[in-house]
C-alpha cells in the first residue's frame, strides 16, 4: 500500500503542507510559528506563551467569549502548544464549517485584540496552574529535574515561566512579542483530512498574505553544560505512598551523526515493555508500575530522562538500581537480541506515525521545524535498520555520562535525603519544601 | 454484498466437523457513511466484528470481554483488573515475557484496559502481521498459565498503580469516597483497581477461576479492524478459536440503588492545592433514553470555555480553576459527577452555592438553541475525532457491542443527539438533578 504523497508548496516564503484525507469530514489546520520560549526575554519567561494564549483570547472585533462561542458553533477548537522551539496552534473543524474557521483563526493570528483584561486573567491562571502543580508529584518532579540538570541554560528554564517572570511582563511585551512571533520568515502551514490543494491554496491566499516580512528569527542557544558527580533533590513532601523518581543526564541532538544509534539504544534501555529497564524494575521486582527512558529532541544536547515511582520504602533501592543499570548500559552495552529486537520493533511500528493524515502532516512540519533531513520522516526505517550494535553501544557511550546525573525524587526528605545521598557518586543533596515557590 | 457474506460463513463452516468453530454471518450495518461493519458469530458463542478500511496499512484486532469490576464479589474488588495484568505473563507456550517480546518485533502497539463493564485487550499492528496477534490472545484467552513467583510480583505492580493512581491522588481518593458513598447496593460502588486489602488478599487460585469463568469464547467480543484480508482472518479466528469450549457465565443480581433522601456532605483532608468538591447525584445507564440528554446538558454547562457555568465560574468570575462534569457510559445506572477547584481564598461552599444555582435552573427553564446546537457540535467533532485511527474505530465497534449490543452505536448515538430539543434536557435535569440527592465531598487541604 502507497500512502499519497504530502502536497507541498510556499506562499508568500512560508511552507504549507497538505495530507488529503477524505475517510471522515474533518480538518485539521495547523499554523506553526518558529521560535518558541527560547525567544523569551530576560526576566520574562513565559512571555511566548502567554502571548500564544492571548492570541486565542480575542480580536479586535470578537471578544474571548465570543471567539469561544464561534468555535463551539462551528464544531471547532483550537488548541495552543508551546515548547522551546516553536509555537503551535492546532485547529480542528466540522468540514463543512472549515471557510470561517480559517478565517477566524487567522484573525486570531494576525489580529489578535492582546488586551490588558485578558493579559491580567492569564496571568492569574497561570499563576493558579503552577499552584495546582504542587499536587501532580510527576509535574514537580519534571519541573524540579530540567532545572537541577541544566541550571542556567535556556534548557532549565521552565516554557511557562516562573511566578516572578510572569508579573513582570507587560502589555507592551506581549504587543512587541507578537510582532516578533508573527511574520513570514516564522510562518509554517499545514492542513490535513477532508480538504484539497485548491481549497487549501485558495484559504492560505485569502487569510495568510501579506504578514508582515521578517527574516527567520534564530533561536540558536550555546551547548549545554552540567556538573561533574550525581546531584541530588529531594523535592519535600510528606505522606506520600510513593516517590516520583526521576533521573536526568545530557542526551543527544537531532542532528548529531549518533541519533539513530542513540534512538536504538534509548529503547532498548527503556522505550518498550521488554526493556531493560521495564523488565529489572517492574516484571522482576513490582517496584513500579510505570518506568521508561526518553529523549528530547532539539538542536543542542537536551535531555535523556529516566523515570518511575517505586513506593517510599523501595525508592532507595530502586535509584541504586537505576543507576546500575545504566552504568552497565553504557559499559557494556546492549546485548545483540536487544538490538536486534529493539531495531524490529522501531521500523515495524513507524506506521502508527503515519497511519492518520493528522499525524503524517505533524511528521513534516516537525521535520521542517527542526530542519531535519529525510532519514527522520522517509528514511527513518532505513536509518533504523542500519544500526549495529556496537553503534547503538558507541552511541550510548559517548553521550550519556552514568556519573553525572541529575536526581530528582518527591518524598519526605526525612526518609529519602540522608539514603540517597550516601548512593556512590553522589556529590550534592538538596531539599526544597514541595510549596516552594515556583 | 451480504448474499457473498453468507456464503463465505457457510464455506468456512463446512472447513471444520467441530459445532463450536461453525461460522454465521449475523448482518451488515453503516458504520458512518462510507464504512461497513460485517456481524459474525462462532457456534461456541463468540461474536465477531469486522471492518475492512484501507485508509492505512495498519489493522487494529481488539479483543473485548464481558467481564470487569461489576462481576466481582465482596473481598475480591479488582479481580477483573488483576487478571488483565496477569494476561501478559504468559501460557505454556508463550512463557513470561514472549508475549510482549513477539508484538513488539512486529511492531504492535499493543495493551490493555479494564474498567467497570469490559475488559479490552489490544493490538495495532502493521498490516500483514494479525496472525501473531491472534495466536497470541486465542492462547491466552484458554491457557494462561501464571506461577506463584510471577503472581506476588505483579501484585506489587497493581499496588503501585493504584498508589499512582488513588492514593497519592487527590481527585483518585474523593471520587472513590463519592462514589461508594453514593452507590450502596451497585455493583459500581467499588473501584475498578479494587480495594488495597483486597488486592494484597488475593490467591493465584482466585485469579485461575475468575479467568476460568469469564474468559470464554461466548462471554467475549473480537474486533478487526482496517488494512486485512477478511477471508484469512475468518479463517484464522475459525482455526484458532472453534475448539473453545463456552462457559457458564454466572447469573447477575441487580438490586436497585434506594433513592438518597437528602444530601449526604463528608469532608476529606488531603494534600491539595486548594479547596475542592466533588458532587455525585444517581446517574442514567447508558441505554437510557435520558443518558444522551444528560451528557449534552452536562456539555452545555461544563464542557470547555464557552459552556454556561465554566464561563462564569471559571473563565468570567475566576472563583474557581478547574470545572468539569461527567456522565459515564456505563452498562447499569451510575453517577453523574461535577467536580470543581476554587482559587485561593475562595471558599467552596459559595462556589457551590453559584453552581446549584446554574443547576437550579436548568430544572426550571429550557436551555437555548444556540448552547444546545454548540454542544452537539461539540460532540460531533469529539466523535469524529476519535474515529481517526484504526483503533479508535475498533474501540467505538467493541464498546458498542459490548455495553448496548448495537454494533454501529456511535452514529446512531450521535443521531439521538441531533434529536434532541430543550425539553428533553429539561425533563433529564429534572429526572437527575435534585440537589437533595446528592452526595457532597468537600476536600480542604491538608
Amino acid at each position: 500500500m502507497t500512502l499519497p504523497p504530502v502536497v507541498r508548496f510556499e506562499h508568500e516564503g512560508a511552507p504549507v503542507f497538505l495530507e488529503e484525507s477524505h475517510a471522515l469530514p474533518l480538518v485539521d489546520f495547523v499554523i506553526a510559528l518558529r521560535g518558541g520560549a527560547l525567544l523569551d526575554p530576560p526576566g520574562k519567561g513565559g512571555l511566548t506563551r502567554m502571548t500564544a494564549r492571548l492570541m486565542r483570547r480575542g480580536t479586535k472585533e470578537l471578544k474571548s467569549h465570543e471567539v469561544d462561542e464561534a468555535f463551539a458553533r462551528l464544531g471547532g477548537r483550537l488548541s495552543v502548544s508551546i515548547s522551546r522551539s516553536s509555537v503551535r496552534l492546532h485547529g480542528a473543524v466540522l468540514a463543512r464549517n472549515l471557510e470561517p474557521f480559517v478565517a477566524l483563526v487567522a484573525q486570531l493570528v494576525r489580529e489578535p485584540a492582546l488586551r490588558s483584561d485578558d493579559l491580567a486573567r492569564a496571568k492569574r491562571r497561570i499563576l493558579d496552574e503552577l499552584r495546582m502543580l504542587r499536587e501532580d508529584d510527576h509535574g514537580l518532579a519534571d519541573r524540579h529535574l530540567r532545572s537541577l540538570l541544566f541550571r542556567d541554560h535556556a534548557y532549565g528554564a521552565p516554557v511557562g515561566g516562573t511566578g516572578a517572570s510572569l508579573r513582570a511582563i507587560k502589555r507592551a511585551d506581549v504587543l512587541e512579542h507578537h510582532a516578533r512571533m508573527v511574520r513570514r520568515g516564522s510562518l509554517v502551514l499545514g492542513a490535513s483530512g477532508a480538504i484539497d490543494p485548491a481549497t487549501l491554496e485558495r484559504l492560505v491566499r485569502t487569510h495568510f498574505s501579506g504578514l508582515p516580512r521578517g527574516e527567520r528569527v534564530s533561536t540558536h542557544v550555546p551547548a549545554p553544560k552540567i556538573p561533574k558527580g550525581r546531584r541530588v533533590l529531594v523535592v519535600d513532601k510528606k505522606d506520600r505512598s510513593q516517590t516520583q523518581l526521576g533521573l536526568g543526564m545530557l542526551g543527544i541532538k537531532a542532528h548529531d551523526p549518533l541519533y539513530f544509534p542513540f534512538v536504538v539504544a534509548d529503547a532498548a534501555f527503556g522505550g518498550t515493555f521488554t526493556s531493560r529497564l521495564v523488565d529489572e524494575v517492574r516484571a522482576k521486582r513490582g517496584w513500579s508500575y510505570g518506568a521508561s527512558s526518553q529523549i528530547t529532541v532539539a538542536h543542542q544536547r537536551e535531555a535523556w530522562r529516566v523515570w518511575s515511582h517505586p513506593s517510599v520504602e523501595n525508592a532507595v533501592a530502586c535509584t541504586a538500581l537505576e543507576l546500575d543499570l545504566i552504568e552497565g548500559f553504557v559499559a557494556e552495552g546492549p546485548k545483540r537480541s536487544e538490538v536486534a529486537q529493539t531495531k524490529r520493533f522501531l521500523a515495524n511500528s513507524r506506521c502508527f506515525e503515519e497511519d492518520t493524515a493528522a499525524r503524517r502532516l505533524d511528521l513534516h512540519m516537525s521535520t521542517e521545524l527542526f530542519a531535519l533531513d529525510d532519514a527522520h520522516v522517509n528514511g527513518f526505517r532505513k536509518a533504523i535498520r542500519k544500526v549495529t550494535r556496537d553503534a547503538a553501544h558507541e552511541a550510548f557511550a559517548a553521550r550519556i555520562r552514568p556519573r553525572d546525573v541529575a536526581i530528582v525524587a518527591v518524598g519526605s526528605a526525612k526518609e529519602l535525603a540522608g539514603p540517597l545521598g550516601a548512593l556512590p557518586g553522589v556529590v550534592d543533596v538538596k531539599v526544597v519544601r514541595h510549596d516552594a515557590s515556583l | 454484498m451480504t448474499k457473498t457474506a453468507s456464503e463465505l460463513a457457510r464455506r468456512l463452516s463446512r472447513t471444520t466437523r467441530r459445532k463450536g468453530a461453525k461460522v454465521s454471518f449475523e448482518g451488515e450495518d453503516a458504520f458512518g457513511p462510507d464504512l461497513r461493519v460485517r456481524r459474525w458469530r462462532l457456534g461456541n458463542g463468540l461474536r465477531v466484528l469486522t471492518l475492512v478500511d484501507r485508509a492505512a496499512p495498519v489493522v487494529s484486532f481488539q479483543t473485548w470481554l464481558g467481564v470487569g469490576s461489576r462481576r466481582e464479589t465482596k473481598g475480591k474488588t479488582g479481580l477483573a483488573h488483576f487478571c488483565e495484568h496477569l494476561m501478559f505473563l504468559g501460557t505454556e507456550r508463550f512463557p513470561v515475557g514472549e508475549i510482549d517480546r513477539r508484538l513488539e518485533e512486529v511492531g504492535a502497539e499493543h495493551n490493555a484496559a479494564t474498567w467497570t463493564d469490559w475488559t479490552c485487550y489490544y493490538e495495532d499492528l502493521p498490516s500483514g502481521e494479525l496472525g501473531v496477534a491472534m495466536e497470541l490472545e486465542a492462547d491466552r484467552l484458554a491457557n494462561l498459565d501464571v506461577q506463584q513467583e510471577q503472581f506476588e510480583s505483579e501484585r506489587e505492580v497493581v499496588l503501585s498503580e493504584r498508589r499512582d493512581r488513588v492514593d497519592d491522588d487527590v481527585e483518585g481518593q474523593a471520587s472513590e469516597v463519592l462514589w461508594s458513598t453514593l452507590l450502596r447496593r451497585s455493583p459500581y460502588s467499588h473501584p475498578t483497581i479494587g480495594w488495597e486489602k483486597d488486592i494484597r488478599g488475593y490467591t493465584l487460585d482466585d485469579c485461575r477461576d475468575f479467568h476460568r469463568t469469564w474468559y470464554a469464547p461466548n462471554n467475549a467480543t473480537l474486533v478487526a479492524v482496517g488494512d486485512l484480508d477478511e477471508e484469512s482472518f475468518l479463517e484464522s479466528v475459525v482455526a484458532l478459536y472453534g475448539a473453545l469450549a463456552p462457559s457458564v457465565l454466572p447469573v447477575e443480581e441487580v438490586l436497585p440503588e434506594p433513592t438518597l433522601r437528602k444530601e449526604k456532605r463528608i469532608e476529606m483532608r488531603l494534600p491539595a492545592s486548594g479547596e475542592k468538591a466533588f458532587l455525585g447525584w444517581h446517574g442514567p445507564a447508558f441505554s437510557d433514553p435520558d443518558w444522551a440528554a444528560i451528557n449534552l446538558l452536562s456539555e452545555i454547562l461544563f464542557g470547555g470555555r464557552s459552556a454556561r457555568v465554566y464561563r462564569e465560574l471559571v473563565v468570567e468570575e475566576e472563583l474557581a480553576t478547574e470545572l468539569s462534569g461527567s456522565i459515564p457510559p456505563f452498562a447499569l445506572p451510575s453517577v453523574f459527577e461535577v467536580t470543581l477547584a476554587v482559587r485561593p481564598r475562595r471558599k467552596v461552599e459559595k462556589v457551590v452555592e453559584r453552581l446549584d444555582a446554574h443547576l437550579e435552573r436548568v430544572r426550571r427553564e429550557p436551555v437555548t438553541d444556540d448552547e444546545l446546537e454548540r454542544a452537539k457540535a461539540r460532540l460531533e467533532l469529539g466523535l469524529l475525532s476519535s474515529l481517526e485511527t484504526a483503533n479508535g474505530k475498533g474501540d467505538q465497534l467493541g464498546f458498542y457491542a459490548q455495553v448496548t449490543d448495537e454494533v454501529g452505536g456511535a452514529f446512531a448515538r450521535l443521531d439521538e443527539y441531533r434529536a434532541l430539543g430543550p425539553d428533553d434536557l429539561l425533563r433529564a435535569a429534572r429526572r437527575f438533578l435534585d440537589p437533595k440527592r446528592r452526595v457532597h465531598v468537600r476536600v480542604l487541604p491538608s
